[in-house]
């Protein structure tokens, strides 16, 4: 053991609440004391000292008993001092803190239903994407590697999110999170666009946010799909390739998708606007129905009326009906359904898919705003 | 010569001590029982199999059942209430 036992440290409860009071550590040994006390995602983190908590929670405009985080499903909460504590141990700077803090928000609502990718065996991440200003002035990458390591804002924002998780809602592998394989993207999932190289405006702006707000959209994502394709010179073709892989069994369902193009893919869709790029994709992402059900795509849900385009009720039975061979079933429910961002270095014809969390309808994509 | 730090710990208090399980029906003949499943494909299913067995040795006197439509549906708190008001006895189970 590397840490003393020191449950009871004044009046650090009182002082911060929400959380477990600290304990005393050796200077030398203050990360295997973390690890002795599970307090790590499995990488060592930064010893969480009350300078460097205080600090972290001066950068953004919470007092420590502010609530930021609310899951209504096992009605626990989690209050800034709590995640200014993870945000220390993932090793975010505190200019990053409102970035967690509105985060955190987004996961509170009730459309996101938190619990179901915290917990469930499909092992979804929460993808953060920052958008306006912020993004610039922290410094966020959304360009070479923009999903891979190299990055801190990147890499801390997301690992703090990761810890609230583990931490604060108690969702430990194989307790609370049932994930049954997971993927990297859990430690963390945080990105910008490449606007300068996006034939489209900021994300934020898209969704109805001014220039010079800033914001974080969240998505449960399930583990990317490269899309590669060097050879398409036109929008058409090469669009067909992301529905081609949007349409692949592995990970068909009615959810919602994002699609992060490649700066060179962007490029060749410059003469397309969003919402065009948006009704192609839904419009030929689709399966028969027949396939659907020879590979028990189609399960049985009784408390449904229909299935998402109001064709077919989802009985569960596989039996090949005519027509089935013809009706096409749509991945998603809509056009709205798809997040379209440009992402990535300017070289290479490499795009990502990331399919929604869960086999059926998923969560939807939140959107909140950074309080500066 | 030692150099302590204090470290703190973001985790949320130790919940209070167990108070043990829910008191438990001598039978449940007459009994109103809530099934309650996740949403999964096979979590009423399984529910619907478990009720059929314990049919079999009491006199059931009705079953409510409760579950989002999908997984993904966190619900709505009034959308328990029926089962909260009137039931005797709740079964949950996880199916996937």
């Amino acid at each position: 053991m590397y840490c003393s036992v020191v449950n009871d440290v004044g009046n650090l409860s009182a002082t911060h609440p929400g959380a477990r009071a600290g304990f005393l550590s050796e200077a030398s040994s203050a990360i295997e004391a973390m690890f002795d006390r599970g307090l790590t995602d499995g990488l060592p983190v930064v010893p969480p000292t009350e300078a460097l908590v205080s600090a972290m929670l001066a950068g953004g405009p919470w007092a420590a008993d502010d609530h930021l985080l609310i899951e209504t499903t096992r009605d626990m909460s989690v209050t800034a001092y709590q995640a200014a504590v993870c945000a220390v141990m993932a090793g975010a700077r505190p200019e990053y803190f409102p970035v967690i803090g509105a985060t955190l928000k987004a996961m509170s609502h009730r459309r996101f239903f938190l619990h179901g990718p915290t917990t469930s065996t499909g092992g979804a991440t929460i993808m953060i994407v920052v958008s306006g200003p912020i993004a610039a002035k922290l410094d966020i990458h959304g360009k070479e590697n923009l999903f891979g390591p190299g990055f801190r804002p990147n890499a801390t924002i997301g690992r703090t999110i990761r810890l609230v998780q583990m931490q604060c809602l108690s969702a430990i592998p194989g307790a609370l999170d049932k994930s049954t394989q997971g993927w990297p993207g859990k430690f963390s999932l945080c990105f910008t666009e490449h606007d300068e190289a996006s034939p489209w405006e900021p994300i934020h702006q898209a969704l109805g946010y001014r220039a010079e707000q800033s914001t974080v959209t969240i998505f449960a994502a399930e583990s990317g799909h490269n899309v590669c394709n060097h050879g398409a010179s036109a929008a058409e073709p090469l669009l067909a390739t992301f529905a081609d892989a949007m349409a692949a069994l592995g990970s068909f369902s009615p959810g919602r998708s994002v699609v992060v193009f490649a700066p060179e893919h962007a490029a060749k869709l410059a003469s397309l606007s969003r919402r065009q790029v948006q009704e192609f994709l839904f419009e030929h992402a689709v399966r028969d129905l027949a396939t659907l059900k020879r590979t028990g795509k189609i399960e049985s849900n009784p408390t449904a009326d229909t299935d998402w385009e109001g064709k077919w009720k989802p009985s569960g039975d596989q039996t090949i009906a005519p027509g089935d061979e013809t009706l096409m079933v749509h991945r998603g429910w809509s056009p709205d359904d798809i997040l379209l961002l440009v992402g990535g270095g300017l070289a290479g014809g490499h795009s990502m898919f990331f399919p929604s969390w869960s086999r059926d309808r998923s969560v939807d994509f939140i959107t909140e705003e950074v309080q500066v | 010569m030692t150099t302590e730090i204090l470290l703190l710990d973001p985790r949320p208090p130790l919940p209070a001590a167990n108070d043990g399980p829910a008191p438990r029906l001598e039978t449940l003949d007459g009994a109103t029982i809530a099934l309650i499943h996740n949403g999964k494909t096979h979590g009423r299913e399984l529910m619907e199999l478990v009720i059929e067995e314990l049919k079999q040795r009491w006199s059931i006197a009705e079953v409510i059942h409760v579950g989002p439509p999908s997984p993904g549906y966190g619900g709505h708190p009034d959308e328990a209430k029926p089962a909260a008001e009137e039931a005797m006895a709740a079964i949950s189970a996880i199916g996937d």
